[in-house]
């Protein structure tokens, strides 16, 4: 078992809080009486995705948690689980699919996630911040509707759909943020 | 260097100066480097030397102007002040802290820790109200924050808070024993942590959140955290001491002047040899320090130090760095 510093706890590390594997979302020393100082961190548990806040002392030692992340391709997913390879040596790995669902409308065939691992079990996937997906259904934007809403949905190749601008047609590849599932720009 | 927000530090040390004037309060100017300080526990001193030939001795860096305010008190001078930079050693740095930075303190004679936060609050609104806002690159919400808040501040008790937040009568946790088994209810590491600590990480984790942005003082601080200040004739565990809090940060803090040369000496010469031991930075017996105590035991003063970079940090709304003009520093949100 390996273990840090609260002081030297980093964004984006994985600690065990309350027995359970968490992100450090966000880390923030602070000093509130003179010379005794504190981490104040930011959790999200990396299997429910429940988030925490909880602040370390900066002497404490902190359990971390043996998380790996491996860059794996999408292959597909069926109705119990998600496929992935490993595009060096062909073996596939299966995640869950309900550790997965929310995700599942940024994938397209061959993109490349990390997928995490936590005592070599996989438990999720970390996606890139943004995806490019192609538009297969769009509605022309009605007229007279430019003034305070020049939005519209679309559906987008993995079934999502989002909330783009007007010009946008279908069969223009877009790039949307993965984490908030908003559109970015429109991508040639 | 953004010029715009150092402007505003000295800007702040300008107006602070001539309110605290304007209140009959005599500047004084403490030296930065001295033979010997008083030691506090959790407060460490930067070290330096001075070297001549065949001859070293240490030098350490003032860690707040009090024990020079004290000894020009004992010396007959009436209500004082001074600006001065401080150095506190072994902190971390962030957008509210740097390891150097400019301290405010003042003291008044015939006077109390009630008192003395009164005063603090005419202070810190005339301050805002005169202060004028060079036009840095972020809103100044804070300066509006205190100038709209209510005129007079809330006073929060810590043992109220600990009742109504944590569940528990915080007098009761006075010992060290009673304070880790109430930490390890809770979850938290007790081994090779101080009851300071524990208090502290009990504070943040179930208190500090539910606090209130607009500005109040803090009172009933523990006194065994409050080593210079008077205990509450009432309820001696807790100290005639307060806090002042500006949008979560804390600005000030003051206190009746506890004046027992004995006892004080007790307390760093217990800090002293503890430190010895562990090899952190610690400064001699400050006995200079330790007369003026005595000379001063009759009288009964308040006092309270400003941190006048935080100050001007939150009415600029940048970083302390970037008032003291040392780039963006470390840490930052």
């Amino acid at each position: 078992m390996s273990t840090v510093k609260g002081g030297n706890i980093t964004k984006n590390s994985y600690i065990i809080y309350k027995g359970a594997p968490h992100r450090v979302t966000a880390a923030n020393f602070t000093s509130p009486g003179k010379g005794s100082a504190f981490m104040r961190c930011k959790l999200k548990n990396v299997v429910t995705g429940n988030v925490a806040e909880f602040t370390f002392k900066s002497n404490e030692s902190v359990e971390e948690a043996d998380v790996t992340k491996m860059e794996l391709q999408f292959l597909y997913a069926d109705t119990a689980e998600v496929v992935f390879m490993d595009e060096r040596t062909y073996n596939q790995v299966s995640v869950p699919r309900d550790l997965v669902e929310d995700k599942l409308g940024f994938l397209t065939p061959e993109t490349r996630v990390n997928v995490l691992f936590y005592n070599d079990n996989p438990i999720g996937v970390l996606l890139p911040p943004n995806v490019v997906l192609k538009v297969t259904e769009a509605h022309e934007a009605v007229a007279g509707n430019r003034v305070n809403a020049p939005k519209k949905p679309v559906t987008l190749e993995t079934g999502i759909e989002v909330q783009v601008p007007l010009f946008i047609k279908t069969g223009d590849h877009v790039s949307v943020d993965t984490d908030s599932g908003e559109y970015l720009a429109r991508v040639n | 260097m953004d010029l715009q927000a150092i402007r505003a530090r000295t800007q702040v040390v300008k107006t602070l100066r001539q309110i605290l004037e304007e209140m009959g309060f005599e500047e004084v100017v403490p030296t930065v480097m001295s033979s010997a300080i008083p030691t506090e526990p959790t407060i460490f001193p930067f070290v330096t030397s001075w070297d001549r030939e065949q001859q070293k001795d240490d030098r350490f860096l003032a860690t707040s102007p009090e024990a020079y305010l004290k000894r020009a008190m004992a010396a007959g001078g009436g209500d004082c002040f001074a600006i001065g930079s401080v150095f506190r050693n072994m902190e971390g740095a962030g957008r509210w802290h740097q390891p150097e930075f400019l301290m405010a303190e003042w003291y008044k004679r015939d006077s109390d820790w009630g008192k003395m936060m009164e005063v603090t609050q005419q202070v810190v609104l005339q301050l805002v109200d005169k202060f004028q806002a060079p036009s840095t690159k972020h809103q100044i919400s804070s300066k509006f924050k205190i100038q709209n808040s209510k005129r007079n501040w809330e006073t929060l008790s810590w043992v109220e808070l600990w009742r109504e937040y944590v569940g528990v009568d915080l007098l009761t946790l006075m010992s060290d024993g009673a304070m880790n088994d109430w930490a390890k209810g809770q979850g938290y590491q007790v081994e090779g942590a101080s009851w300071e600590q524990l208090f502290n990480q009990g504070n943040l984790n179930l208190i500090e959140p539910r606090l209130p942005k607009t500005p109040y003082f803090l009172v009933d601080f523990p006194a065994r955290i409050s080593p210079l200040c008077k205990a509450q004739g009432d309820e001696p565990k807790l100290a005639e001491r307060f806090e002042l809090v500006i949008d979560g940060v804390e600005l000030g803090n003051g206190n009746s002047e506890l004046f027992d040369e004995g006892r004080v000496r007790e307390m760093m010469e217990g800090e002293i040899s503890l430190r010895k031991e562990t090899g952190e930075p610690v400064s001699g017996i400050d006995q200079e320090f330790l007369e003026a105590l005595g000379k001063l035991s009759v009288q009964q003063w308040a006092g309270v130090g400003l941190g006048v970079d935080r100050l001007a940090a939150m009415i600029a709304g940048v970083s302390v760095a970037e008032v003291q003009g040392v780039g963006r520093g470390e840490g930052l949100e």
